[in-house]
């Protein structure tokens, strides 16, 4: 099988990166045919491009004719930052959408938590979810709200929980810099350890909100006060978009039925 | 050369990166034999722009200082609606953009000299981009006029009038490479003698921190941020990435700063906060380098000289990752960490109390990059190269 992986793989990367590394690498040796595509263009992909928002979905489109399956990541920046808009946010999604149904097979990985301003759910992701084969998250907490999206079945969710420090994954303990004083990589080594402990934090907080331990809307929360809440001008763009979707869909199935197929 | 230096501030007291930097290369072109006039106003205070100063004719260390006093804003109510509306991006005409500019200070007197006297100056030297002095001086004698920007992306950057500044003269200063290619977005066309001059800070003699310290009762470690107390300045949001980082993390430092600006400490960082207030110039290298790291949470630079000045001192800077000019030093000069969160910043904090010997090599990094790229030396002889360039174009 062709497939082609999006998102961020190392170098330099953080353990995010390394994960889905990893998994491109898993299919290679399994006998298809990987192509990377990467926001970042000092990692070892195939190819570059600038994929924040409605990018994303115009450069999956473009490649789709070559490949079967699509392994996409879902990652902070990528489509989606945290200042971006409803408008942004439902244009990204229902592209992503679009796109996506080119490909026979489609698995969306997960960062944790979930990097999508105002959550997993809404009208403008709903579907592009519940039509992925396979959606990998990286906690018992994510998996939840992803059931909690209309369509979203159980069967497809699964967990995949990253490696811990001490059993062979990455550590994100300050002391594994020691003796690295003098290195070229000094600067990278601690930015990608502040970067994976920040965000071991960032889970460690999802983990307490959902056990009630802490209010949700906390002020290192990127998305609090985003509702995913959809109005005025940016629902009529959706609205647009959505409307002349299905008239092409309508179109299509008369023009097949006319022709005489099913 | 004969060169004339046009800021809208100088003299003690004064503080911005802008005109520490006129300042310093007009002193430093006339160490090298220039003949250097500074041409600017009676102002000490951005906010109020008050003259504060006595207008007239004087000196400092071989620089010829010629002051003349601001005239105010004819309409306050005007003058804020219309930067309430810049503030938001609105378009704006042409004649509510002039306004706006006149919005803040005027010095017709300053103009008047300069129109006067410009056949006499090789060439003219403006800063920052978005001041009277600048938007009106620039239009004196554009073919031997050089503007140093000081460019940030904020809205102020993309009116009509700084474009048609920045494409109207002969050529500009940029302090740094983000700063050139922010400068390109706004104005395609560009002066057409541009280049990348950099800055630099006087280099130290000697550090004292332990003094420093003792002189101040400081008696823990402590964080520091130098300068402008502004939202602008992103001094609000440290104070908030700073109360989530000491509540999540064991730190052991306090936050020390100085500069200008009320500090409005909140109750619940009472005793962590160390408000120093304004510090005298020969006080602030054993400032930074009694410091543990320097903290930089402001998005709107174009050069950034309190971080030139920490590495200088050996002392890591810890720096807002969404500026893309000092993500850019601490990328090329591997000498500094940037957060793109409140999390990242606690992360980069406890990094500095918990890997000492990591974060000094990171210093000794930065500390060489200043040394390579900005030294006085290095960036006079940018300076003059670019001088000599301007000079020859509007002599043929």
């Amino acid at each position: 099988m062709r497939v082609l992986v999006v998102g961020t793989v190392p170098p330099p990367g953080g353990p995010a990166a390394a994960r889905l590394g990893a998994a491109a690498s898993v299919l290679a040796a399994q006998g298809d045919t990987v192509e990377v595509l990467s926001p970042d263009e000092r990692s070892a992909a195939h190819h570059h491009a600038r994929l924040g928002g409605v990018r994303l979905a115009a450069q999956i489109a473009r490649r789709s004719r070559r490949f079967d399956a699509l392994v996409l990541a879902i990652e902070p920046g990528l489509p989606l930052g945290p200042d971006d808009d409803r408008l942004t946010r439902a244009l990204s999604l229902a592209a992503l959408d679009l796109a996506c149904r080119r490909f026979r097979r489609v698995t969306v990985r997960f960062a944790s938590p979930v990097p999508i301003p105002g959550g997993v759910g809404g009208r403008a992701s709903e579907g592009l979810w519940s039509r992925a084969d396979e959606l990998v998250v990286e906690s018992e907490d994510d998996k939840e709200q992803l059931l909690a999206v209309r369509g979203c079945r159980a069967e497809r969710v699964r967990v995949e929980v990253p490696e811990r420090r001490g059993t062979g994954g990455p550590t994100t303990d300050w002391s594994s810099l020691a003796g690295s004083e003098g290195s070229e990589e000094l600067r990278e080594r601690v930015q990608a350890l502040v970067r994976a402990r920040a965000a071991q934090a960032c889970r460690l907080d999802a983990t307490g909100r959902a056990l009630g331990s802490a209010s949700p809307g906390q002020v290192n929360d990127p998305f609090a006060g985003r509702a995913p809440r959809l109005t005025g001008p940016g629902a009529t763009v959706v609205a647009r978009v959505v409307v002349a979707r299905l008239v092409r869909e309508v179109r299509a199935r008369s023009g097949s039925l006319r022709s005489g197929q099913t | 050369m004969h060169l004339a230096f046009v800021a809208p501030r100088y003299g003690p007291g004064v503080v911005g990166g802008s005109e520490a930097v006129m300042a310093e290369a007009a002193r430093g072109l006339a160490r090298r034999g220039h003949d250097v006039e500074m041409l600017t106003t009676c102002a000490k205070s951005h906010f109020s722009w008050a003259n504060e100063f006595e207008a007239g004719v004087g000196e400092d260390r071989g620089v010829t200082i010629r002051r003349f006093a601001t005239v105010p804003a004819r309409s306050r109510v005007t003058a804020t609606r219309l930067e309430q509306r810049v503030q938001r991006s609105d378009p704006l005409t042409p004649a509510e953009e002039l306004a706006w500019v006149n919005g803040r200070f005027r010095v017709p007197d300053l103009y008047l000299h300069l129109a006067r006297r410009a056949h006499e100056f090789d060439a003219i030297v403006l800063s920052p981009y978005l001041f009277w002095s600048t938007i009106y001086g620039a239009q004196v004698a554009p073919e031997r006029t050089i503007v140093m920007p000081c460019l940030h992306d904020e809205p102020y950057a993309w009116l009509d009038v700084v474009r048609s500044t920045l494409s109207s003269v002969a050529g500009a200063w940029f302090l740094s490479e983000p700063e050139h290619e922010l400068a390109h977005r706004v104005a395609p066309a560009l002066a057409p003698l541009h280049a990348v001059v950099g800055a630099a800070v006087e280099m130290p003699t000697a550090y004292d921190p332990a003094g420093f310290k003792r002189r101040h009762g400081l008696t823990r470690p402590f964080v520091l941020y130098a300068g402008r107390r502004e939202q602008g300045k992103g001094w609000r949001s440290l104070l908030a990435g700073f109360a989530a980082a000491m509540a999540s993390h064991e730190l052991p430092f306090d936050l020390v700063t100085f500069g200008v600006g009320s500090a409005d400490v909140p109750a619940e960082l009472e005793g962590l906060v160390v408000d120093l207030g304004y510090l005298d110039a020969d006080e602030l290298p054993d400032a930074f380098a009694a410091a543990d790291a320097l903290v930089q949470p402001s998005v709107n630079e174009s050069f950034s000289r309190t971080v030139i000045e920490a590495w200088l001192a050996g002392i890591p800077v810890v720096a807002n990752a969404a500026s893309p000019v000092v993500a850019w030093h601490c990328e090329r000069s591997g000498g500094g960490l940037t957060y793109a969160d409140e999390r990242e910043l606690g992360e980069c904090l406890a990094f500095v109390a918990a890997a000492p010997k990591a974060a000094a090599s990171l210093a000794e990094r930065g500390r060489s990059y200043v040394l390579k790229h900005y030294t006085w030396d290095v960036v006079l002889d940018e300076m003059e190269r670019s001088l000599v360039t301007v000079v020859g174009s509007w002599q043929r």
